[in-house]
């Protein structure tokens, strides 16, 4: 294993920390989700808004990777009833689109986004951002 | 056996012998594509390995099916990827003869096959392809001129910013295709599109200060503002518009300037562009506009008043003389 896909710190108890990860691009979904289990996390994959929302509200992960343009509620949309939610709103997001003009990104700022990345992405950045927001819970 | 009876047994028999060769070549399709399926199932997992780990420098040893599946998910990766990831795939399919390959059939004789291969080219991502995408932006046929167009913006080879420009002016590829191709080189781009800026063709230039509006960085403003002030009338509605989207405050009072513009399509953009911007000066200006200019206009300078200020709109809206345009206005506002 490269440096690069290095494990993660794990969390006290040495549990694997859960990602939630959303995209209805399969190609976009393999990757993030094969180069964050390499890295340590445990994923889960959601293939549009409704089946992430669905799954955010029953199983909390400790981190949010969304897509933007989605099939059935946008990642913006996901992201405002995230944050709306008393049970969800601490789960930390990162946007993840190729909606990257800057007023896209300040709107995903503006829904409560935590970080925003670009498509097309490097899988090695995606780590380096989720390691960083959940190192600083 | 009379000769009309032979003639329906003959017939008969030939459609018999059609039905089957029918049904067997839907037979080896779709084996074919079972094959594919399960050769994909199988070779995603060494795919995905093959780009995460940066100390393999050898792909899997595959049989000629499996490295042309192989080479397709690398590609479909390769669409979403960029850093070391990307570089990886255009060292693997350069080195297996795949970059060739596509560039060979970019002069295929069928118009199916050269626009395959320029998308392919656009997936893989080899920067060395753009020169023979960029020849392809003239193929005879669109599908082939959209596709290495949409390759030429997975490239982000600044390059062949002007071609792509080119191209979406001419209508040789649809503007939205050439427009997300220059989004998708992205900032790298802006140098070139501020030269075209000043192209002798109107439609390039009004092209060009469209897509620096699009590509959203305030730095550009004193180089396009200029262009308020440009001979052609679609370029002084470009400006008026990128100038809107840029949120050029500074530049209030050229767009206030603009509302005079003797062409309704300039008037149009520039009241649209206010309404992104705001300000009292903004707002007094497009008052007037609203209540007497014509259709376009200032149905353009209600709506951006109904951005700005609802409450004021509503107010405009109620007193004599208030024409259609803000009524309308202040009837959205109250939906």
């Amino acid at each position: 294993m490269s440096d690069s896909d290095a494990p993660g710190p794990a969390p006290e108890g040495g549990e694997r920390p859960v990602v939630l990860a959303a995209d209805d691009d399969t190609d976009v979904l393999e990757l993030v989700t094969f180069r964050l289990e390499r890295s340590g996390y445990t994923v889960l994959q959601a293939h549009d808004g409704e089946e992430a929302w669905a799954l955010a509200r029953e199983v909390k992960p400790d981190l949010a990777v969304l897509d933007v343009m989605m099939p059935k509620l946008d990642g913006f949309e996901l992201t405002r009833r995230i944050r709306a939610d008393e049970a969800t709103r601490r789960i930390p997001i990162i946007l993840l689109t190729a909606r990257a003009q800057d007023p896209d990104v300040q709107e995903g700022f503006d829904a409560g986004a935590d970080d925003y990345l670009r498509k097309p992405f490097s899988p090695q950045e995606l780590r380096s951002r989720v390691q960083a927001i959940l190192g600083r819970r | 056996m009379p000769a009309v009876a032979l003639a329906v047994l003959v017939i008969a028999a030939l459609n018999l012998a059609l039905a089957g060769l029918i049904a067997g070549h839907r037979w080896r399709a779709r084996r074919r594509a079972r094959r594919h399926d399960r050769l994909v199932g199988r070779l995603r997992r060494p795919a995905l390995e093959f780009l995460a780990d940066d100390e393999t420098t050898d792909p899997p040893q595959l049989d000629r099916q499996e490295l042309k599946v192989f080479a397709e998910l690398l590609a479909g990766y390769g669409r979403v990827l960029r850093g070391p990831d990307r570089a990886r795939i255009v060292a693997f399919a350069e080195a297996e003869g795949i970059v060739d390959e596509q560039l060979r059939r970019l002069r295929s004789l069928r118009a199916w096959r050269r626009a395959t291969a320029a998308f392919a080219l656009g997936d893989v991502g080899a920067p060395g392809t753009a020169p023979a995408l960029v020849a392809r932006l003239d193929d005879r046929s669109p599908d082939v001129r959209a596709a290495a167009c949409r390759s030429l913006g997975h490239l982000g080879s600044v390059d062949t910013v002007d071609a792509v420009v080119t191209a979406g002016v001419s209508g040789r590829v649809p503007g939205a295709i050439a427009r997300l191709a220059l989004l998708d080189i992205g900032p790298a781009a802006l140098t070139r599109l501020l030269a075209l800026c000043e192209h002798e063709r109107p439609e390039v230039r009004a092209a060009a200060v469209q897509l620096v509006g699009l590509l959203g960085d305030p730095a550009v403003v004193d180089a396009i503002v200029g262009h308020l002030a440009d001979p052609a009338a679609a370029v002084r509605a470009a400006t008026a518009a990128a100038l809107g989207r840029l949120g050029a405050s500074q530049e209030r009072d050229a767009l206030v300037g603009a509302l005079a513009d003797r062409i309704p399509t300039v008037r149009t953009a520039a009241a649209t562009a206010l309404g992104e911007i705001g300000g009292r000066r903004a707002s007094d200006a497009l008052v007037p506009m609203a209540r007497e200019d014509g259709f376009e206009p200032a149905r353009a300078a209600a709506e951006a008043l109904a951005h700005l200020d609802p409450d004021v709109v509503r107010a405009l809206a109620e007193r004599p003389g208030a024409g259609p345009h803000l009524r309308e206005a202040a009837g959205r506002v109250a939906l």
